[in-house]
């Protein structure tokens, strides 16, 4: 599997993202099931991502597309590739 | 011929308030045709027409990953609805239109409910509704508040118009790059040949086929298309090639697409704003506090199941065994029937029937206190906080879902596991569900606990849920070292829906449909069983041993086969004729344990009979007046869960309410029985003191051994036939061995005189 797109953007896993930050899915790696299920909830590539709760050793809670609340064992969450939203962009929780 | 309408959609989106609003009562569960996932379906009447709506599985899409889509997608296709009612939560409506897309390539008539408004609006989302159904092509968009029963009116309006002139919808997903002109390369591939194969139309087969959908490649495959096949895959090749993606990828990201814009231009909504869910998740999946918050919940649970149910499970067998049994008997011997007939309805159908009927209010109360968990969504709270711990088990969060389903009933655990991505998983999963203490046995626990125990029965019942717990974990840590070593536990991904009340009717109306369809179940059974056991009971095992209906219980065929086993339980304290025959008895369901035990020590000798003097009039009055009571005392149970959970907290210790004095403990009903019993483990295991150890090993046995027949059918339906196999047999050796090992390190004890 080509890893183009992983290559040409800044990209790190969505487990290094801080609480509070939006991202962008830049690439998810995997099996096929794991992906598709990851799909029907959302999480394609260009989806938006917001970082709800990243508390070790929990599993992850991100808004995904705004609305829908997932929660991602920690394992998964290396899986997806994710960059930076531009600053503007960022809506950031208050406090 | 009644018009068939498929209700679809997402789980979590309202959607069984939408189906009890346009069907009302008359609805049913079965099971979908070969598999065991739950089917609802109900009638609904628009004006002179008739339907017949079909609750589908709740899916996030149409794939080939699970079982419940493949019956979705199979229905929709091989069924032909008239219209597909796709129920969308407003709220997250950009990922609920993923189904909605693939239900559009399906090219079925779609009604779009648009439910959950109220709360999109709360969150400070607009919906412009006639754009969104003029950018779906002109799809009927209806505004419903399911739960509120609003805008189920022009649903059913926007049904029957959608149902009397089909329409196909005009717009679907397009795919266009390399993905599109493989696409349309293989659908004109497919559509040269035979035309539609099967109802399926040759562009959702082509996009299916690159997908890899494993279902519909095994279908090409049985038609014979394996050159179909090798093109796909060519295909498939020649697309990664171009764009770095996998056709599967593509297909989902150019889906989304259509759908970002459909909400482009048809929703207004803020970002980056936290939810009232989301600042309770703050405290209910916080890494310390969420497992306070989860015990204090399972607490609650078991105190309103076990607690609150008692009173009109007091009220229910007093009634049973004490007014109707009598009236019943007085009934036949007026009719001249006062012989076998008489034995055979009371001492058989009411002994055995009613001993079931007991415990209507524990499953409604459970069945309630589990709708309000899933409804509330606090049910995917609780996978979250467990996952961590689960993870050590070798299990993920999720399991424990069907685990917690295991309290009420085995049967339905056993397909809550289908929640769960891999084999491994559901198959551990299903196994250890076995092990928690269903509904069904919680009966024998509270017999056993009020004979020996008398007023400290409760503690019996509650170590015996923990015994399981802690049986379950064990197990499951002996499947992670040696059965599936080395096999991560699937990764946890899961939806967390939004808080909610639970709204009450829907609540009531899913634990009553649950309960009554197990009393059906259970009921037709355990008649079936009472009647042949009295049979056999009232069978003479030998020319010397008596006549018909007049022969002593243990000289009858069911007495002697019982007791040609009964050796094998001697070393756990109970190898009676009487305990082994209800043991045996249990194995078709284990409710049917105190049934059994109830014709077998008290059945036939004592019927008891109403008072003398006694009127029906006052009987009913009695049984009304015995109802009121359990109403006052149910409602002081409730409020005494307040007290009774402050008390947890150390320094603490307020009064619980007693508004009807603590004499009016109504226990004489099943006295008899338990000083039968009482009297018969003392018997089998030497003195009262051993016998009650081997009560106590009985309860451990119960407890253990092979849940049902219908819990070992579900099984065997899941997993096949070896797994249910070797269920059986591992269940009853534990069983057995950790009957004999309290029975016989009790008895160690009483000798040393530590107890």
């Amino acid at each position: 599997m080509s890893d183009r797109i992983a290559i040409l953007q800044p990209a790190m896993p969505l487990s290094a993202v801080e609480r509070g930050a939006t991202v962008v899915v830049r690439r998810i790696n995997g099996g096929r099931q794991l992906r598709h299920r990851l799909y029907d909830l959302g999480l394609v590539q260009g989806a938006h991502v917001r970082v709800l709760k990243n508390d070790l050793p929990c599993p992850m809670i991100v808004a995904v597309r705004e609305n829908s609340r997932v929660a991602l064992g920690r394992g998964m969450t290396l899986h997806i590739l994710v960059s930076p939203l531009d600053c503007s962009a960022n809506g950031g929780e208050p406090a | 011929m009644t018009a068939i309408i498929a209700l679809a959609g997402n789980p979590n989106v309202g959607k069984s308030s939408i189906f009890n609003a346009l069907t009302g009562a008359q609805q049913h569960v079965g099971n979908w045709p070969g598999k065991t996932v739950e089917k609802k379906e109900g009638a609904l009447r628009i004006g002179a027409d008739e339907f017949l709506v079909v609750d589908l599985p709740g899916t996030y899409s149409l794939t080939a990953y699970s079982a419940e889509e493949i019956i979705a997608r199979d229905f929709i296709i091989h069924e032909r609805p008239s219209a597909v009612i796709t129920v969308v939560d407003a709220a997250n409506l950009e990922r609920n239109l993923y189904l909605v897309a693939q239900l559009l390539e399906l090219e079925v008539p779609v009604v779009l409910a648009l439910n959950m408004t109220d709360i999109a609006r709360g969150r400070g989302m607009t919906i412009d509704i006639e754009e969104l159904s003029a950018q779906l092509g002109g799809l009927p968009v209806v505004e419903t508040v399911g739960n509120r029963r609003l805008g189920i009116e022009a649903l059913k309006a926007a049904l029957a118009a959608a149902a009397a002139r089909p329409v196909a919808p005009l717009v679907r997903p397009t795919y266009g790059g390399a993905l599109g002109e493989e696409l349309a390369a293989l659908e004109n591939a497919i559509a040269a040949q035979d035309g539609p194969a099967a109802g399926f139309r040759p562009n959702w087969l082509a996009a299916r086929l690159l997908e890899d959908d494993a279902a519909i490649v095994e279908f090409m495959s049985a038609a014979g298309r394996d050159d179909l096949i090798a093109a796909a895959r060519r295909a498939q090749v020649r697309i990664e090639a171009a764009t770095g993606e996998d056709a599967e990828t593509l297909i989902a990201d150019q889906r989304y697409r259509f759908i970002g814009a459909i909400i482009e231009a048809a929703v207004v909504q803020p970002t980056g704003k936290l939810t009232a869910s989301d600042r309770i998740d703050n405290l209910v999946t916080h890494p310390t506090w969420g497992l306070p918050v989860f015990l204090l919940v399972m607490w609650l649970v078991f105190q309103f199941t076990a607690g609150v149910s008692a009173p009109y499970l007091d009220w229910i067998d007093g009634l049973i065994n004490g007014v109707v049994a009598g009236r019943a008997a007085a009934l036949m011997t007026a009719a001249g029937l006062g012989g076998w007939p008489a034995g055979l309805l009371t001492g058989g159908i009411i002994a055995g029937v009613g001993g079931v009927l007991v415990f209507i209010p524990v499953l409604l109360f459970l069945y309630i206190a589990l709708g309000v968990l899933e409804d509330s969504g606090y049910m995917a709270r609780a996978a979250f906080v467990m996952d961590r711990f689960m993870r050590r088990l070798g299990l993920q969060g999720k399991s424990f879902i069907p685990m917690i389903v295991g309290f009420g009933c085995t049967v339905p655990a056993v397909y809550a596991t289908r929640t769960l991505d891999n084999e491994k998983d559901r198959k551990v999963t299903a196994f250890l569900a076995t092990f928690m203490s269903c509904g069904a046995r919680l009966p024998v626990y509270v017999l056993i606990g009020a004979a020996f125990f008398g007023a400290r029965a409760t503690s019996l019942v509650f170590t015996m849920y923990l015994l399981g717990i802690g049986v379950a974990l064990a197990v499951a840590y002996g499947f992670k070292r040696v059965v599936y070593k080395g096999t991560p536990p699937a990764p946890f991904l899961m939806e967390l829906p939004p808080y909610r009340a639970p709204h009450p009717r829907d609540v009531w109306r899913q634990a009553w449909t649950r309960t009554r369809d197990f009393l059906v179940n259970a009921g037709t059974i355990i008649l079936g069983v009472s009647v042949v056991l009295w049979l056999l009971m009232a069978i003479p095992a030998g020319r010397d041993a008596g006549r018909f209906n007049d022969v002593a219980a243990e000289d009858s065929l069911f007495g002697a086969v019982s007791g040609a086993l009964a050796p094998v339980f001697a070393p756990a304290g109970f190898g009676s004729w009487e305990a082994t025959g209800s043991l045996v008895t249990g194995f078709l369901a284990k409710e049917v344990v105190v049934g059994t035990m109830n014709q077998i020590y008290t059945g036939a000798a004592d019927a008891p009979a109403p008072a003398p003097d006694s009127t029906l009039l006052h009987d009913i009055a009695a049984a009304a007046r015995g109802f009121a009571e359990a109403t006052v005392l149910t409602v002081q149970e409730m409020l005494n869960i307040i007290p009774r959970t402050l008390n947890l907290l150390p320094g603490l210790s307020l009064a619980e309410f007693d508004w009807l004095g603590a004499g009016d403990a109504a226990e004489e009903d099943t006295t008899g029985l338990q000083s039968a019993l009482v009297a018969s483990f003392a018997r089998s295991a030497g003195s009262p003191a051993a016998g009650t150890v081997a009560a106590v090993a009985f309860s451990v046995f119960v407890l253990l051994y092979v849940p049902c027949m219908a819990a070992t059918a579900a099984m065997r339906h899941e997993f096949g036939g070896r797994w249910m196999a070797a269920q059986i047999g591992f269940t009853l050796a534990l069983a057995w061995l950790m009957a004999v090992l309290v029975y016989q390190g009790g008895s160690l004890l009483l000798r040393l005189g530590v107890m």
